[in-house]
């Protein structure tokens, strides 16, 4: 049991990381693929169907946290406070732009909320990446507080980067792959841009990572997964730069997990020990994953309803 | 103040962000549902495009005003985390599955198919748009249930068993399900939302006719419709309130703090003192002013409805300014009634956070009151500026009137920017340019055939 619970918790979280972690590059760079309002409409129509069915994610993970692993929330919740207080300002400072942004005509407070969006997405990476570099370095202690300089290492710090280039990276394939005309010529040059500096800073986290290597239970598939990840990063963008567009975001939206999953995996035998006692978890397992399949099978519909590129019929909304 | 006064302090402001929008949220959505049904099965074809129109502005109001009630929420799941990890630790796996049921059952699905029925708009077959619609209501108020069930344990808690190191566990999912620290709360809770929506659909569209309106179809029967479920909704609250009382009789604090009983409150700080050692535990004598203001304004709220209701024979209240003046202001009180009614049960619950079981104070997380403060700041400073920029936004689409609208446009519909508004918000009052608007809009809703 407890090793579903830690599946359905990395589905969950990995998910969000593909679907949001689009609309969180995309966002990052819409004034640079998009130049006239017009585009920048095109852009995010292009974007809007996935935004709420994506965003979710990270919430339904925040639930199954709470209660599955509460060992885990409140000990990651404890040592990486402020990271996390910052995170969920970025998130909410993200979201909010993007419902805010066309709803008056102004091109300077459009201006205003795009720069706010690019802003709260990039800080919204970057403290994943914090997060993630942290855990990287060792589960934190049950109720531990972390220090200052732990909380901003080295490791920590080239993971923010990294998570910063990945999503970055995933939001101009995917930018590339579901525009056309200029926006998505300019999001394939971006992506093409970053393949070499994702897949780089991705290989230095890892490198960074190795030192830590004690505090994981199972350092060489955490390094494998990093190392996968920065390939599948290099590709997406050499591919993406290449007109391959399908190809480059299918390999983006491999890789914009990969961190996660290489944190979580080298994790995994230490995690467990932290889920919820079997007479908790079996209760919720007849309760929730039921459900939860049903969703999925809901969202999966939702996502294929939307696959074609945006055109003249789409609807704009944000 | 102590991280404890700082971390209540942040959870208090959050909640009462949060649930302003939540409540309109709750009462706009079956309106909406109807309307939107009321669009796709009329039989007559010249009442179609007024039933788009409405759906279509009402949408926009709840769709603006449902961007607050996520981002807010986000932070209230987040906050068991950030602020009060004793109380996971020690009763999570109790509430931590309904927690988890709500965010799975109900906003995953809900965020879904919210984006269905925004993006949808053309793509779908028009029954199956407004399905979504129906889906999206009917996990609103799964949510509701679900929260309400995590509430109610803490006011209530049944259905558990304690393991030595003091943790508690479910043994009876049944009980939890049913608790009645939980339905009654959530019958007199969805009635207020009713009333609180109904009286916002009142007030809009009271404005639009104070205004001159060019859209009477639209807002005549809204204004009906909002009257109507203004009045129902009060009264169905204040009819599941009594009973209410009954189950507040059990939380000796409560009871005497509403009943502004001084006696009552001391013998019950003594006995707290005795329990917890000595700090500030009763529940504050205010409480009996929130539960009168409470009782008062829906009281209130409930006969300027009925009263406008007489003024509906014959259409006079199209031509009474004063009603119509009367009922703008009554938007506000419905509003006022659920948050004195919040600060009572939550407040009145002192100083336990889950009655009777865990205090307030072990709730907490290891935050220093300095960590607290910083949280406290960040998070209220956003959502402050954030539900300010939303109520503008949301005044601002009411104004405009069905003339303009962006809910349901297609890239091709405006390639200008979402709804340029050339007239500066006075669209209302440009007949002539509304003739060839309404020409426009409805095209943009005929649906095209699905994909
Ligand atoms: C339009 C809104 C509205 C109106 C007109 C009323 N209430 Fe209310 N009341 C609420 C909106 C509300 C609420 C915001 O929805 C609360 C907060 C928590 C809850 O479950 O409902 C609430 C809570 C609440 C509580 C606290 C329950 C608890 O602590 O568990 C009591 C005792 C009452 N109400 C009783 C009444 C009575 C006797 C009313 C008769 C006039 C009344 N309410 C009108
Ligand atoms: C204090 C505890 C609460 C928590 C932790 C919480 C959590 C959340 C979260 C995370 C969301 C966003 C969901 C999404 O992405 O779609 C949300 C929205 C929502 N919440 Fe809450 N909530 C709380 C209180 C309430 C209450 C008291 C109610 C109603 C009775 C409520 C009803 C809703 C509804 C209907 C939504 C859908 C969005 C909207 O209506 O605007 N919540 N809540
Ligand atoms: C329905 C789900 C809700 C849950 C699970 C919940 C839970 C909590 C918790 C854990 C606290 C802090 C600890 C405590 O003081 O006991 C709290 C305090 C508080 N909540 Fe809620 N809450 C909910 C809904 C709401 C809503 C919707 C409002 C207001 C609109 C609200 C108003 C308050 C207030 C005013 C306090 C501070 C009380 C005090 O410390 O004296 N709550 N709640």
């Amino acid at each position: 049991m407890d090793v579903l619970w830690l599946c359905v918790l990395g589905l969950m979280l990995g998910g969000w990381f593909v679907l949001d972690g689009f609309v969180i590059g995309t966002g990052m760079l819409l004034r640079r693929v998009a130049h006239t309002p017009d585009e920048r409409r095109t852009v995010m129509a292009a974007v809007g169907p996935y935004f709420l069915a994506g965003e979710v994610w990270l919430v339904v993970s925040a639930g199954v946290l709470i209660a599955a692993y509460p060992d885990l929330e409140k000990s990651a919740f404890t040592a990486f406070r402020p990271v996390l207080v910052v995170l969920v300002c970025c998130w909410v400072l993200r979201s909010a732009s993007i419902w805010f942004r066309a709803r008056r005509p102004e091109e300077a407070t459009q201006r205003r909320w795009e720069r706010l969006l690019a802003g709260a997405s990039a800080g919204f990476a970057a403290c994943w990446g914090l997060v993630l570099g942290n855990l990287a370095q060792g589960l934190p202690a049950v109720s531990g507080q972390v220090s200052f300089g732990t909380l901003f290492g080295v490791l920590p710090l080239l993971g923010a980067v990294a998570m910063v280039a990945l999503l970055a990276l995933h939001g101009a394939a995917f930018t590339a792959a579901r525009t056309t005309g200029e926006p998505s010529r300019r999001a394939a040059a971006e992506a093409r841009r970053l393949a070499l500096p994702a897949a780089g800073l991705l290989l230095a986290a890892a490198v960074a990572g190795v030192p830590f290597a004690d505090g994981v239970t199972s350092p060489v598939v955490a390094l494998l997964l990093a190392v996968a990840g920065a390939g599948a990063a290099f590709f997406a963008g050499s591919l993406s730069g290449r007109g391959a567009h399908g190809p480059g975001f299918a390999l983006g939206a491999l890789a914009a997990p990969a961190p996660l999953l290489a944190v979580g995996a080298g994790a995994a035998s230490a995690l467990t020990e932290l889920a919820a006692p079997a007479d908790v978890l079996d209760p919720l397992s007849s309760l929730l994953l039921p459900a939860l399949a049903v969703v999925l099978l809901a969202q999966g519909w939702v996502l294929w309803l939307f696959r074609r590129k945006v055109d003249q019929r789409s609807v704009a909304f944000f | 103040m102590t991280a404890v006064d700082l971390g209540r302090l942040q959870f208090a402001l959050t909640a009462f962000l949060h649930f302003s929008f939540v409540v309109v949220t709750l009462g706009l959505a079956p309106f909406l549902a109807y309307i939107n049904s009321r669009a796709v099965f009329t039989r007559k074809p010249a009442l179609r495009p007024v039933f788009d129109r409405m759906t279509r502005f009402w949408g926009q109001v709840y769709v603006i005003n449902y961007a607050l009630g996520i981002v807010t929420g986000l932070v209230m799941e987040f906050q068991f985390g950030l602020s009060w990890t004793g109380l996971s630790r020690l009763t999570g796996d109790v509430f931590g599955t309904t927690l988890a049921m709500e965010t799975i059952v109900a906003f995953f699905v809900e965020s879904t198919f919210l984006g269905l029925w925004i993006f949808g708009w053309h793509l779908l077959p028009r029954w199956a748009h407004m399905l979504s619609f129906y889906v999206v209501t009917a996990t609103a108020y799964a949510s509701a249930y679900w929260i309400m069930v995590t509430n109610g344990f803490l006011q209530n808690p049944v259905g558990f068993a304690k393991r030595e190191d003091g943790t508690m566990y479910l043994t009876d999912l049944g009980a939890l399900l049913t608790n009645d620290g939980a339905l009654p709360a959530l019958y007199h809770l969805t009635a207020a939302s009713i009333g609180v929506g109904g009286f916002l659909i009142a007030g809009a569209s009271a404005w639009h006719f104070l205004r001159g309106t060019t859209d009477p179809e639209v807002f005549r029967r809204s204004l009906h419709g909002g009257v109507a479920l203004g009045i129902g909704g009060v009264w169905m609250a204040v009819l599941n309130g009594f009973p209410q009382l009954s189950f507040v009789g059990d939380q000796e604090g409560k009871s005497a703090a509403i009943n502004g009983d001084a006696e009552a409150l001391a013998a019950y700080q003594a006995e707290m003192t005795k329990l917890l050692g000595p700090g500030d535990w009763a529940p504050p004598e205010w409480l009996s002013t929130a539960f009168s203001t409470m009782q008062m304004a829906g009281y209130l709220a409930w006969t300027i409805g009925v009263v406008a209701a007489f003024f509906f024979i014959r259409r006079r209240i199209e031509r009474t300014r004063t009603m119509l003046r009367v009922l703008v202001w009554t938007i506000p009180l419905p509003f006022v009634a659920v948050l004195c009614g919040w600060l009572i049960r939550e407040m009145g619950r002192q100083p336990w956070a889950v009655y009777g079981e865990v205090a307030v104070k072990d709730a907490l997380s290891d935050v220093s009151a300095g960590g607290m403060l910083f949280s406290l700041i960040a998070f209220v400073t956003v959502f402050a500026a954030l539900a300010v920029v939303d109520w503008v936004l949301i005044a601002r689409t009411v104004r405009r009137g069905t003339g303009r609208m962006f809910l349901g446009l297609t890239l091709a519909d405006d390639p200008a920017g979402t709804g340029r508004d050339t007239e500066g918000g006075a669209a209302d009052g440009d007949p002539d340019g509304s003739a060839r608007r309404t020409a426009a809009r409805d095209d943009a809703l005929s649906p095209l055939p699905p994909l």
